[in-house]
């Protein structure tokens, strides 16, 4: 039983609508109430309405409910089949329902009953072997009628089966038992009567052909009980029933039992205790039908996510799944890939916005910073012009004062290179004599050479023209002439200016 | 089984719905699947110029943050002393023909001519940078010829203003004395003058 919700049995039948409330027990099932609306239904549509009358009479909401529907071209039939799936039996079930029935395109449901293996243990296969399999069947109008259901409600209907499974899932749940037994339910459209063998059910007949409002009487219930017990006999091997369970009305029961008893010598109990009417029963019977593991359920519900994932998930739809599955990841892949490159264009045009209105803020700013930096870079620049001219002058009246006595310059040439300055020095040298004059000139170069920046000293001396050069000075001594040509870099003219 | 085209026909006559739903999911995978790499190769520009914008943002921002306004000294009618001028406009070139005439009598040397000339084959001075003028080495030089002692004309050369810079020294020595060429190259501006 569903928690927390009324659970409600009901027989829905031409001349009857029978609406029970049950609550479970320890021991089993409790009718706690039941409503009955009388009368002929002009149709399967005219008679929900009358249940739906009732439920509503009875304010009945979010409750669940489990129907046995006779009648309306409702049918049923018990089959026994080898074991094999679903899909194999499906079309079998059907040719032999259209070939009994008659029916052309009915709603066929069927569930599996016990197996009864008939071959010998060495051939003995579970798979294989002989199953009951009990089937109902209605025309589709009377299905899609009961798809039209109690939803507005909250009404689940768990179960819709026809009046021999519920009566079935009655036996059981009373006790049932093994020994043969017949099974009558007396209700208003005519006497069902059931037998069952070793528990199983395997004998179910229906009401025969009345008149409308024209009720059973006792003798001819007799009769088809008498009937169906040579039929049961004959099909089932000399089987006879040695008790018979009885629904009946609360005044007829009395009378029947003891029919019964007289007429066939079998002993006659209650099938379900209680002063619960025979469509009460039946209405409590598709309650239990509804518990059991594997109902006989005529109902269209809904298919469950399972249901529809597997049907997804099978043969040329599991191509149609991926394909489009794959379809949707690229769909979405696409989409991300589009929305980052929105996000990512709104993003650079709003920074491009703050850049731009940022460039028109600071443009003073920048227009201040580089005064300042060109500030700086003038001062700079004048320093390091005033250090270099500072560094040459210091470089060059060095070296003019390092020059030994007796060495004197004619001319001098400083001209500008890429590292620092080229100098060079034409001269004369006079001493006592030729060495003095020579070592003069001699400590001169190297005076010079040492000096920190001076690169690629060259000097070349020799001895003059002639004595009429108008700067010989006549009575002297030796007299040479040189060159001096070096390198001096700007930097370490600097360093070197600096220091002296 | 291998798939050949006669059982993918027989697949699409035997499944007309199911083959025509894998034939628009094929093609709308195919269309997303080019939307999607066209996208993103969009997107790589995109990003860059995404980095790019948001270093100058923060450059930006970090500029703002680090200036420190000085009214004083961000006057722009402030500006530096003469002496500190860094380039002459073409139309003060006599001027400053004058300026290094007098700074070089000053220092005592006579006979001191000044004369513009062609610039000198020495390599050319640096120049500054600066971002308000393009200052460059002037199409032309100015040549001092001076006598006197070498120690004056060392002073001249430390007493040069800041828009010439020094290229060539040459003394000659006679029975005269000494005379000297000095070779400058002229730093102008060529648009505004550059008074600091």
């Amino acid at each position: 039983m569903s928690s927390g919700r009324k659970t409600f049995g009901a027989l829905i039948s031409h001349d009857v609508v029978c609406l029970v409330e049950c609550a479970a027990e320890k021991t089993g099932i409790r009718v706690v109430g039941q409503w009955t609306d009388s009368g002929p239904s002009a149709s399967i549509n005219d008679a929900l309405e009358r249940l739906r009358g009732l439920l509503a009479a009875n304010d009945v909401r979010n409750a669940t409910l489990a129907l046995a529907v006779e009648q309306f071209g409702v049918f049923h039939h018990v089959m026994m089949l080898p074991g094999a799936a679903d899909d194999v039996l499906r079309p079998v079930v059907r040719r032999e329902v259209q070939r009994v029935f008659g029916v052309s395109d009915p709603v066929i449901m069927f569930t599996r009953g016990p197996q009864h293996e008939a071959r010998g243990p060495s051939r003995a296969d579970a798979r294989t072997a002989p199953r009951q399999l009990f089937v109902a069947g209605a025309p589709r109008e009377t299905i899609d009628a009961l798809s039209h259901g109690f939803a507005e409600r909250h009404i689940t209907v768990e179960t819709a089966t026809v009046v021999p499974k519920a009566i079935h899932s009655l036996f059981h749940a009373c006790g049932g038992g093994s020994e043969p037994t017949a099974v009558l339910v007396c209700l208003d459209g005519g006497p069902h009567l059931s037998y069952f063998l070793d528990g199983r059910l395997e004998l179910a007949i229906d009401p025969p052909i009345a008149l409308e409002g024209d009720r059973s009487s006792i003798p001819v219930m007799l009769d088809q009980i008498e009937r169906g017990s040579v039929y049961f006999r004959q099909q089932f091997r000399g089987a006879t029933a040695t008790r018979l369970l009885l629904a009946a009305r609360h005044g007829e029961y009395d009378a029947l039992a003891a029919a019964i008893q007289s007429r066939m010598g079998i002993p006659v109990s209650p099938l379900f205790s209680g002063n619960a009417s025979p469509e009460a029963v039946v209405a409590v019977g598709a309650v239990l039908e509804a518990r059991s593991p594997a109902p006989l359920d005529l109902y269209p519900h809904p298919p469950t996510l399972s249901d529809r994932l597997s049907v997804v998930a099978r043969g040329p739809n599991l191509a149609v799944s991926c394909s489009v599955a794959a379809a949707a990841i690229a769909g979405i892949w696409a989409l991300s890939q589009f929305a980052a490159l929105g996000s990512a264009r709104r993003e650079s045009d709003g920074l491009r916005a703050s850049v731009s209105s940022g460039i028109t803020a600071v443009a003073p700013m920048r227009e201040v910073a580089q005064r300042r930096a060109d500030f700086s870079r003038q001062v700079a620049f004048v320093k390091q012009s005033d250090d270099e001219r500072s560094s040459l002058t210091t470089a060059l009246e060095a070296i003019a004062q390092e020059a030994p006595l007796g060495v004197r310059f004619d001319s001098l040439r400083v001209s500008r290179t890429v590292d620092g300055w080229s100098a060079a020095i034409n001269g004369r040298t006079s001493g006592a004599s030729a060495g003095q004059s020579v070592r003069s000139l001699d400590n001169f170069s190297n005076s010079v050479r040492a000096r920190q920046g001076v690169s690629a000293l060259s000097l070349d001396f020799g001895y003059p023209a002639s004595d009429a050069d108008s700067t010989h000075v006549a009575g002297a001594g030796v007299e040479l002439t040189f060159r001096i040509t070096f390198q001096l870099a700007r930097d370490a003219a600097a360093a070197a200016g600096g220091g002296r | 089984m291998p798939m050949t085209m006669a059982s993918v026909r027989t697949f699409s006559t035997r499944y007309r719905v199911q083959a025509e739903c894998i034939a628009v999911a094929v093609l709308a995978f195919v269309v997303f699947v080019v939307l999607g790499i066209g996208a993103r190769r969009k997107l790589v520009p995109v990003r860059a110029d995404l980095a790019t914008a948001s270093i100058i943002d923060r450059e930006i921002t970090g500029f703002r943050a680090a200036f420190k306004p000085s009214p004083t000294a961000d006057n722009p009618n402030v500006s530096l002393p003469d002496s500190l001028a860094i380039s002459v406009p073409r139309d003060d070139r006599v001027s400053l023909a004058g300026d290094l005439a007098s700074r070089a009598e000053l220092v005592g040397l006579s006979g001191v001519r000044v004369s513009f000339a062609a610039p000198d084959s020495a390599t050319a001075p640096e120049h500054p940078a600066l971002f308000s003028a393009t200052v460059a080495v002037a199409d032309y030089g100015v040549s001092v010829d001076c006598s006197g002692s070498f120690a004056q004309v060392l002073s001249f050369v430390n007493q040069l203003p800041p828009s010439v810079a020094l290229q060539r020294i040459t003394a000659v020595r006679d029975k005269f004395g000494s005379h000297f060429h000095v070779m400058l190259a002229v730093f102008e501006a060529p648009t505004t003058a550059q008074h600091g």
